[in-house]
Parts: structure tokens; C-alpha cells; sequence
């Protein structure tokens, strides 16, 4: 028996493996500013790795012995990955370049493997797979999260993601061993046929082991996610970890999350949809209040989008606790816009945290007439992130919210308009520092260029896709149909 | 054969427990990574013992544990660096000095 790989399907995240590679040898070769060459390099990867992907979207199947699957959810995702790992890393050069650092190679290089690992996530059709490519993007950012090697608050982001992170991918496999037990299968799409079957006993006698094990398969990404039993360690590791890592954090190893659960639920579980539907609905409050209640009281700004981006993840996840092909677009639209506004915002934070400022909201006082640039964009992105219409953050919002309400979940999505107008509050708050309060230093604030580069790509982006978002609703509607699990 | 599937579930359950209460219970960072390294054999027990008794598609239920023991592997690596570090700075490799940053 010979085992069926098709290469030109695996390409895209061969060539980021093979760049990241790459850039670790090439790391050796230069001896003084290698940061721009190091950084061109893995940008054309990506850039690379985005023209495979689009070239095989037309394409279904799948590969590597029915493991890795390519379908137009997986380009999606891929793509999403894709464009906001070129973001970070031209947000990372100046950055870097600040630090003074002399392992630069490994830096660039792990976020290309953590974005391959990330990749291969929003592919696996397989639970061995899926562990491999989960442990691929944590271990890339548990290190990039320890990379300030002597800044104790970087230390200790490191500390606590990585034995939370283990602790949560320990019992994601606990629940693989119950499912992989009860059907015999560790292909998601033979533990459906299994759960679904004509006289299957699985569903009906061994339900209640068979359910522990759905609910702790969910847990790493639960984790990954920010969801509320889980977020704990999201506000300290945003604060420690370098600022354009917390931007990563914030995006991809999110969107990879949310393709999983989106295949894990979809293709591998529907048997049990009664049930995760309630599991969903209950997170989904728990994580929208916890993390705009919690926002309200922080004064550093990390810290604060930290807590922004777990009530994040509680919107997106009513779009599970709704199954409908709205809202399964629904989510597809969030989290491609969230890579705009979201690293838009990060972008902000780290052009002046790297000025000399710290990350206090203080520092924030009177931001419009030190630099009337950065003060315009961050009241862009901050009302993105609120939700509010003329900017890309409403369409993901709005198109869960009408799902909720068509599927018959009106008072879900009440809580959740509760809850877009407490976080109005605290990015109001911010901006009220921008634009109201007097500063405490007058000298202009000199950014950057790849940070102005960086910013107008996603205020273009925030802006075009919340004026004309049919393109991209169109895009997550045909990607749905096509996923066909529905 | 004298043990059943059901005392292998039962055994591994009892290793996890107590991986899960060592992590949440102990000080040093060595110990925590230690009981967390038991809740992840707690999974291979499940998974061998399964594929043992089950025979259907049993291979895939012991190369799955293979697979397990290799990104442990690589995961203690990485958790004795971060115990190293946080003793360059910090002194000790205790977590509950880790609090710097809170709420």
C-alpha cells in the first residue's frame, strides 16, 4: 500500500517551512544589519506561500493520506494567516531593529513556523495531525512571547502561557484518547460516519464519556481562543510579550483556532449539535461579559485590547452557538476584517511604545496634537473595534448578531448588544485621552515609515471593507457553501 | 491477559488526576512541568490501552502516543529554558513569584 501525498497541495506550507529554514541559515551569512534582509526574505516566503495558495484555490481533495485537506475553508484560512503574518512582520522590523538584539534569525524564523503550524491547523482533516500543527504554532509563540530574554515581564508572559498552554493541550488529548476509544478513528470525517451510523451505540450508550471527551477535545482551543474559563492568561502575556508578538497572538493562532473548531464541530461532531450548542451559548455570555466588564478597569493598553479580544472571542463564538450558514460566515468575516483593525491598533501601541513612551493610557493624553496621524487612525481602528457601521468591524458583528436572531436566539443577541455598548465606553475612554486631555510632553512623535506603511494598509483595509463589504461576504458565503457541512 | 480495558482507563485517569492537582498545586516550575509530563503518559496509557483491546485501526491509537512522546520531548526542552531563565533573572524558579503582572 502506498501512501497518496500530493505535493503541489502541501506547497504553500512547504515553501514557509522551507523559508523559515532559510532565514535561520542566512541568519549566519550576515554579520551587521541583517534585519531588513532577514525581513525581505521572509516576506517574499510569504508572499510566495500566498501566490501558491491562491493558485490551488480552485481545487478540492486531499493529501498526505487523507490527513491534510484542501478545500475553500482551508484556502480561507490560509489566506487570512497568510496576509496577517506579512503584517506583523513588517510591523516587527522597526521594532526589532530598537531591541538591539543579536538573535534575529530565530525571531523571523519562528513566526514562520508558527504560521505554517497555524496553517496546517486550518487544514488537518485528522486528530494526529491536528495535535502535531496545534504544538507547532504554540511552541513558535510561547518563544516569541519569552523573546525580550531579559525583561522579567517578558519572562514571565513566557512562564504562564507555556504551563497554561501545556496544561490546556494535555487535556485536548485526554479528550482525543476517549474519542479515538469510543469510534476507532482518528479522521474526523470517519468519527462522524461512526457517530452517525445506523445502529451506532456510541451516540446512544457511551454518551456521556463520549461528550467529556467532545468538551475537553475543545479545550486547547478554547484556550487559544481566549474564551472565558480560559482567558486567564491572556491579559499577562499581551502585556509581556513584544508588542507586535501580542498582535500575533491577537490574529493568527486565533483565526487557526477558529477553523479547527469550525471543523471539529462541523465535520467531526454533529451528532452531539443539541449539546454544544448550549456549551456554546453559555461561553458566549460568560466571555462577552468578563471581557468588557474587566476592560473597563485597565489603565495599561495592552492589557486593555487583551480583555477587547476576549470579548471578541465571545461574539465570535455565538456565531457556533447558532448553527446556520449565516453565521458560519458570519465568523469567516469576522476574523478575516479582525487582522485589519486588530493589527492596526497593535501597530499604533508599538510605534509608540517604541518612541519612548510606555503603555499606560496616560501616555495616550493629547496623542492628537502630538501627532494628529497616529491620533486620527487609532479613533479608525477603535471604533472598528466597537463595532460601529461605517467600518469593517460591524459586517462580522451584524451578520453573527442577525444570525442569532434568525435562528431564534433573539435574547443572545440582545446580550450581545449589551455588551458592544459597555465596550463603547472604554474605547471611547481612549480616545477621550487623544483628543480631550492636554499632554504631558509637547515634542512631536516621529513615526517610522514601516509603521506608517503598515497602518495605512489596514486603515485602507478597516475603511474599504466597511464601506463595500459585498466582496468579502460574497467570498465567505461561496467558502461555506463550499465546506458543505451544513 | 488479566487486566481489562476498563482497569487501564481507570489507572490512567487516576495518572491524569494527579498530573492536574500536582499543576495546579505545586511551586517549583520543574515540579509543575513534571505533573504536566504525567497528565500527557495518562494519555498515552489511554491511547495503547485502547488500540490493545480494540484492535480496529489499532495502529493509528499507538503512533498517535509516538507522536505524543516526541512534542513532549521537545516541549521539556523548551520548559527547562524558561526554568533557567526565569532563574537568571529572577533568582528562583518559583511560580508564585512570578507576579509582577496581575488582573
Amino acid at each position: 500500500m502506498s501512501i497518496d501525498i500530493n505535493y503541489v497541495f502541501l506547497a504553500p506550507e512547504l515553501v514557509v517551512l522551507v523559508g523559515g529554514l532559510m532565514v535561520l541559515l542566512f541568519d549566519l551569512y550576515f554579520w551587521r544589519d541583517k534585519n531588513v534582509p532577514l525581513a525581505v526574505l521572509t516576506i517574499a516566503t510569504l508572499l510566495i506561500a500566498a501566490g501558491l495558495t491562491l493558485w490551488i484555490s480552485g481545487e478540492e481533495g486531499t493529501t498526505a493520506a487523507n490527513m491534510l485537506i484542501v478545500d475553500p475553508m482551508s484556502i480561507f484560512f490560509k489566506m487570512v494567516i497568510l496576509v496577517s503574518t506579512i503584517l506583523i512582520v513588517m510591523l516587527s522590523i522597526n521594532y526589532i531593529d530598537q531591541l538591539k538584539t543579536v538573535s534575529l534569525g530565530e525571531y523571523y524564523a519562528l513566526i514562520l513556523f508558527a504560521s505554517a503550524g497555524a496553517m496546517y491547523m486550518a487544514a488537518t482533516a485528522d486528530l494526529i495531525m491536528l495535535y502535531i500543527a496545534l504544538e507547532l504554532t504554540s511552541l513558535g509563540s510561547y518563544i516569541l512571547a519569552g523573546y525580550r530574554k531579559f525583561d522579567p515581564k517578558s519572562n514571565e508572559a513566557i512562564l504562564k502561557y507555556f504551563l497554561l498552554g501545556l496544561i490546556a493541550s494535555a487535556m485536548m488529548l485526554y479528550g482525543f484518547s476517549f474519542i479515538y476509544g469510543f469510534t476507532g478513528h482518528t479522521q474526523l470525517a470517519s468519527i462522524s460516519s461512526s457517530l452517525t451510523a445506523p445502529g451506532s451505540q456510541v451516540v446512544s450508550s457511551v454518551n456521556f464519556a463520549m461528550m467529556a471527551g467532545v468538551i475537553l477535545a475543545l479545550v486547547a482551543f478554547y484556550f487559544k481562543i481566549a474564551a472565558v474559563p480560559f482567558h486567564q492568561w491572556v491579559p499577562d502575556v499581551y502585556e509581556g510579550a513584544p508588542t507586535p508578538i501580542t498582535a500575533y497572538l491577537s490574529v493568527i493562532p486565533k483565526a487557526a483556532a477558529f477553523a479547527v473548531m469550525a471543523r471539529l464541530l462541523y465535520v467531526g461532531f454533529p451528532a452531539f449539535v443539541d449539546q454544544w450548542k448550549i456549551l456554546f451559548i453559555v461561553l458566549s455570555i460568560m466571555t462577552m461579559f468578563v471581557g468588557n466588564l474587566a476592560a473597563l478597569l485597565q489603565t495599561n493598553i495592552k492589557r486593555l485590547l487583551g480583555y477587547s479580544s476576549i470579548a471578541h472571542a465571545g461574539y465570535i463564538i455565538m456565531g457556533f452557538a447558532v448553527v446556520s450558514e449565516r453565521a458560519l460566515s458570519g465568523i469567516l468575516v469576522y476574523v478575516a476584517l479582525n487582522i485589519f483593525f486588530n493589527i492596526g491598533a497593535f501597530a499604533i501601541v508599538t510605534a509608540l511604545s517604541d518612541s519612548g513612551n510606555s503603555d499606560t493610557l496616560e501616555d495616550y493624553n493629547g496623542l492628537a496634537k502630538r501627532s494628529p496621524f497616529l491620533a486620527l487612525t487609532m479613533f479608525i481602528f477603535l471604533i472598528a473595534l466597537a463595532g460601529l457601521p461605517p467600518t469593517a468591524g460591524f459586517w462580522g458583528k451584524a451578520l453573527i448578531f442577525w444570525a442569532a436572531i434568525e435562528g431564534g436566539l433573539w435574547w443572545l443577541a440582545v446580550i450581545g448588544l449589551i455588551n458592544t455598548v459597555i465596550s463603547i465606553y472604554y474605547y471611547i475612554n481612549i480616545a477621550r485621552h487623544m483628543y480631550i486631555v492636554e499632554p504631558a510632553a509637547a515634542e512631536d512623535i516621529k513615526t517610522p515609515s514601516m509603521f506608517r506603511a503598515v497602518i495605512w494598509i489596514t486603515v485602507i483595509g478597516t475603511v474599504l471593507f466597511g464601506v463595500l463589504p459585498g466582496a468579502i461576504i460574497e467570498i465567505s458565503k461561496t467558502v461555506v457553501k463550499g465546506f458543505g457541512a451544513l | 491477559m488479566d487486566t481489562s480495558l476498563s482497569q487501564m482507563l481507570i489507572l490512567a485517569a487516576g495518572v491524569f488526576s494527579i498530573g492536574l492537582l500536582g499543576a495546579l498545586t505545586r511551586k517549583s516550575v520543574i515540579i509543575v512541568v513534571m505533573c504536566i509530563e504525567l497528565m500527557f503518559n495518562a494519555v498515552n496509557i489511554n491511547l495503547v490501552a485502547f488500540a490493545f483491546y480494540s484492535g480496529l485501526e489499532a495502529i493509528r491509537g499507538q503512533v498517535f502516543a509516538i507522536f505524543i512522546m516526541v512534542v513532549s520531548a521537545c516541549e521539556m526542552g523548551l520548559a527547562m529554558a524558561i526554568a533557567i531563565l526565569m532563574y537568571r533573572n529572577k533568582g528562583t524558579v518559583e511560580v508564585n513569584k512570578a507576579n509582577l503582572m496581575k488582573w
